[in-house]
């Protein structure tokens, strides 16, 4: 059913299938309940009204969110494949707010073959947008690859 | 199965220990954090699946799980983030109300398995300014209850509303 990936046929450039998500403040509550981080600036809209949250005045949604989502777009490719991940990582770049739309990708960027075939690994740059093409999320990705 | 238990203050609603809260000036590099640990239970894994809508078959297809090279049903890896927040008091500056997350880097170690039981010790390894915010910075090592690295969670907060004259009007 899943076709297990092999490191030697890991090209670099690789663009890994990207994935978008509608944001809304239902998804951010549900969020808030599934991670349990309940700040109100991603579930209170009027809290963040009065204090013109960064300078918009909406919610936002959770970085960890939208890092999540970034990941996924790995572990979509890499779990069925046969892979293990080993590092998430990245950076917030701008807020991601209900009603935004946001686009993430992954693209191989490096090939790390080790002696022991079962610890090859890559390194993946993880991108996020949001609908007007503004970064909201830069990352890194490593995908041990024992095939 | 065990259930998952929370702290005896456990509270989500973040304002009400608001006033608890240290200062980033009281915060020094270099403390430590005491988390309890924490019981993953499957409905924490599927309230985790749904809330972020990643329904991976390692988490939730028993058939390919079992097949895979995993040998069971996993937790997604950022599972780490209810596991932190449930394992946390309330006056930890990762609970102050307004704070904004810059980033984080998660080094993953063995899954997280439902059944089992995480330990999280935390150590402030950096504070600083940046542009005008004030930054915390936390070490999180994340381990099972066979002692096994599930993972290392580098990164913390912009403590927006302490007082930084940048934010002052936000």
């Amino acid at each position: 059913m899943y076709k297990k990936i092999a490191f030697k046929e890991i090209n670099l450039g690789y663009d890994l299938p990207s994935i978008s998500k509608h944001i809304t403040q239902e998804k951010i509550t549900k969020n808030a309940e599934a991670s349990l981080d309940y700040n109100p600036i991603h579930i209170d809209p009027e809290w963040c009204k009065k204090i013109n949250l960064l300078g918009k005045g909406t919610t936002i949604a959770h970085g960890m969110m939208t890092l999540a989502f970034m990941g996924k777009v790995v572990t979509d490719w890499l779990y069925p494949g046969g892979g293990f991940l080993q590092l998430l990582e990245g950076k917030f770049t701008h807020p991601v707010r209900p009603g935004d739309t946001i686009t993430a990708s992954a693209v191989v960027t490096e090939l790390h073959p080790r002696k022991n075939p079962e610890e090859n690994f890559v390194t993946l740059e993880l991108r996020c947008v949001n609908q007007d093409g503004v970064l909201v999320g830069i990352g890194k990705a490593e995908a041990r690859i024992p095939n | 199965m065990s259930k998952e238990a929370f702290l005896e203050n456990y509270d989500t609603n973040f304002f009400n220990y608001e006033r608890a809260q240290r200062s980033w000036d009281e915060l020094v590099v270099g403390e430590t954090y005491e988390f309890k640990p924490f019981v993953v239970t499957e409905e924490r894994i599927r309230l985790y699946v749904e809330g972020t809508e990643d329904y991976n078959p390692a988490y939730v297809d028993e058939e390919f799980a079992k097949q895979s090279q995993f040998g069971g049903l996993i937790a997604p890896p950022t599972i780490v983030v209810p596991i932190k927040f449930a394992s946390t008091p309330p006056d930890h500056w990762i609970k102050l109300p307004g704070a904004i997350n810059p980033g984080k880097k998660l080094i993953f170690g063995v899954p997280v398995r439902a059944g089992d039981t995480i330990y999280c010790e935390g150590k402030l390894i950096d504070k600083f300014i940046k542009r005008g915010k004030k930054y915390t910075v936390e070490e999180v090592r994340i381990t099972n209850q066979r002692g096994e690295l599930v993972c290392l969670w580098i990164g913390g907060l912009v403590l927006q509303y302490q007082g930084n004259p940048e934010t002052i009007n936000k």
